[in-house]
């Protein structure tokens, strides 16, 4: 296996919190599933929000979308429950392996409660998802947070991990830290005594069972490693940078757009939200046309100069995001409760992006 | 709609008490930042002292402080913490350097991230023991890392159970996540789905943490609505018709406005059940306003004089 004859198109955005990201990715997927591209979103942040416009479940499973009418899966792990199909990816077919995994404390800690670990597991899950399904996209919502980028050299650390000698260290780790305290002095200067010296007994064992076990599946869980490294830093990966005119949203912008260089990527495009040109004309056939009784003409003059602000703003951010050269897409604020409507309209609003 | 003229602040009977440590955190993009920057900034006019922790770049608390705030700065940078933490866990920086940068060590630290948030988490604790007398406000991560940064020194100790790095992760639990010196102010935003997740993290902060949230602030809560001029535009709109005729829409970005209003008062309801102070912070064209956030922290009692700040609960 190599990982498959030819990479999907993976569109990977990122962005700072409360942009409209997850709906952006929504947006993004819909209209590639529309061209009749077979498509897959994937929310790394549990995201309630996404599910529900889409009308799909949060769980680790693959899932159509029907309210799409078009070829588009969705993949949304809570990560309190991507472990377990996490160890189902990795030990297929062995189960009391699987179930040992499961059961170490080591591994149920580190995949409850450390931040991070659910990116990487996601990434798993897609590269599973890969071989189970034909797909022409993937859509990645990452975690709304400037440490989104980093993700991008987990499944390559991973793999390096499974790869290198250091499981062989680990599995060992138990026996060779006995060895050292029965040692003369210079075993005392090793790294495995030092350890042993901050941890009890039988983590330094759960630690070598833990190791030894992901040692017997070690060639699978790098293979998807590598393909998750492929599909996030190869020829087919595409960043594209979510935000809104807001100061902060722009700050974010530009964080990230120089971190994704540090990793020798370049953003693909900008999509600015709520990026309105003008006061909507509807407003202002509004102020125009209509005799309105006082305290709605009221309103009307506050919309009308909320939507100024807005466009002003727009406008503002569109020039200072120019140095960053990367073709910008403004999209326009669509007043909906219903998410679903959202994501329907500003799917069609995308039919020019070119990635 | 008899809910959408109520006063939110009279709704609000809870007080918030003073605790030294205040972790800010809610889903991303709800103004969490600037809510943490405002609270250390009317802390320190308040009390003449106050820290501002913040993890990664410290861009935001830059952005949000006022130019010569007499709040104290500290961004904590990972990997700086986990040379620090480590250091202190092996008595020695030498032996730590050895051991983070053995070759099998390195390579699983690259993988489990989770160690870093314990590291920054022992530098906010030297920050809280280092002057019992300043209140420290931690900017934390978004929602799910928020919990995720908060569980970890607790699942590390009870998974290790004994020896040195649990003894230094129990630590660690007990000072900055005891209830008695620590609070979380959750911020979210006057949106169904946000408050639904908000609801959530009450939950998963009370149940996995072990910290009940002390307040919560609302922020970007659009002003309440004349009655009269959404009547008058159900009335106009009924007139015209056609969904997309400029009555109809105006109808409906009205209609969307106080739904957002009064879904966040009902949510508040619900969150003042869990014992919770509520805070809120209005809609303010353009930029956050410092200034203004804090004016409103101030309002909402969420920041009292010191000698006024030992009353339980506001009839």
């Amino acid at each position: 296996m190599t990982g498959g004859p030819e990479l999907p198109e993976v569109v990977i955005c990122v962005g700072g919190g409360g942009v409209g990201k997850t709906t952006t990715a929504a947006a993004l997927a819909l209209n590639r599933a529309r061209a009749q591209r077979r498509t897959l979103v994937v929310t790394i942040d549990p995201a309630r929000r996404l599910a529900h416009a889409l009308g799909v479940p949060v769980d680790a499973e693959l899932h159509d979308v029907p309210a799409a009418g078009a070829p588009l899966v969705s993949l949304m792990p809570e990560s309190r429950q991507s472990a377990p199909a996490l160890v189902s990816a990795i030990f297929v077919g062995d189960h009391n392996t699987a179930r040992r995994v499961l059961d170490n404390p080591l591994f149920v800690t580190f995949s409850d409660a450390m931040a991070g670990m659910h990116e990487l597991v996601c990434m798993i899950l897609i590269a599973d998802a890969l071989e189970k399904i034909p797909l022409d996209t993937i859509v990645i919502d990452t975690a709304p947070s400037r440490h989104a980028v980093d993700m991008l050299r987990y499944p390559e650390r991973l793999a390096a991990m499974l790869e290198g000698r250091a499981l062989t260290f680990f599995a060992e780790l138990a026996k060779r830290a006995s060895r050292s305290s029965s040692g003369g002095w210079w075993s005392k200067l090793k790294v495995e005594a030092a350890l042993a010296k901050v941890l009890p007994e039988q983590t330094l064992h759960d630690i070598a069972i833990l190791f030894s076990d992901i040692a017997s599946a070690k060639d699978r869980f790098a293979h998807l490693a590598r393909v998750a490294d492929r599909l996030l830093r190869g020829p087919t990966a595409r960043y594209v940078l979510v935000g809104n005119s807001s100061t902060a949203a722009l700050a974010d912008m530009e964080y990230l757009d120089a971190r994704l260089r540090e990793h020798d990527q370049r953003s693909a495009a900008l999509i600015l939200n709520r990026a309105d040109g003008t006061t909507p004309p509807w407003l202002q056939t509004l102020r125009r046309d209509q005799q309105l009784p006082p305290a709605l003409s009221e309103q009307v003059d506050r919309l009308i100069e909320e939507a100024a602000q807005r466009a002003q703003a727009a406008r503002t951010a569109e020039a200072r995001l120019r140095v960053l050269n990367t073709e910008l897409v403004r999209l326009p604020t669509v007043e909906s409760t219903d998410p679903s409507e959202v994501v329907r309209r500003l799917s069609s609003e995308l039919d020019d992006l070119r990635l | 709609m008899a809910m959408v003229s109520e006063d939110p602040i009279s709704m609000n009977d809870v007080a918030h008490v003073y605790k030294q440590l205040t972790f800010v955190t809610g889903k991303g993009g709800v103004g969490k930042s600037t809510t943490a920057a405002a609270l250390a900034q009317q802390w320190f006019e308040r009390r003449g002292k106050a820290c501002l922790i913040e993890f990664g770049d410290g861009e935001a608390g830059a952005r949000t402080l006022p130019e010569g705030s007499g709040v104290d700065h500290l961004v904590i940078d990972p990997a700086s913490a986990l040379v620090a933490a480590s250091s202190r866990l092996f008595g020695s920086g030498w032996v730590a350097r050895l051991v983070v940068g053995n070759f099998a060590v390195k390579r699983v630290l690259r993988v489990s991230p989770g160690f870093r948030e314990v590291a920054q988490l022992e530098r906010v604790m030297h920050a809280v023991l280092a002057d019992p007398e300043r209140p420290v406000v931690v900017d934390l991560p978004a929602t799910g890392h928020g919990v995720a940064w908060l569980r970890a020194p607790k699942m590390l100790s009870r998974l290790l159970r004994t020896g040195a790095l649990h003894d230094l992760a129990q630590r660690i639990d007990r000072t900055v996540l005891d209830p008695e010196v620590a609070s979380v102010v959750v911020v979210t935003l006057p949106e169904p789905l946000v408050l639904v997740e908000t609801q959530e993290l009450l939950q998963a902060l009370s149940e996995r943490v072990g910290l009940e949230a002390s307040a919560v602030v609302v922020n970007r809560m659009p002003e309440d609505l004349p009655e009269e001029a959404l009547a008058q535009a159900e009335r106009l709109s009924e007139l015209t018709p056609g969904a997309d005729s400029p009555l109809c829409r105006l109808r409906s970005a009205l209609r969307t406005r106080l739904e957002r209003r009064s879904s966040a008062l009902s949510a508040v309801k619900r969150f003042a059940s869990a014992v919770t102070h509520t805070v809120w912070v209005p809609l303010f064209p353009g930029e956050p306003d410092l200034a203004r956030v804090g004016e409103a922290l101030r309002d909402n009692r969420l920041v009292l004089h010191p000698s006024a700040q030992s009353v339980g609960a506001v009839a």
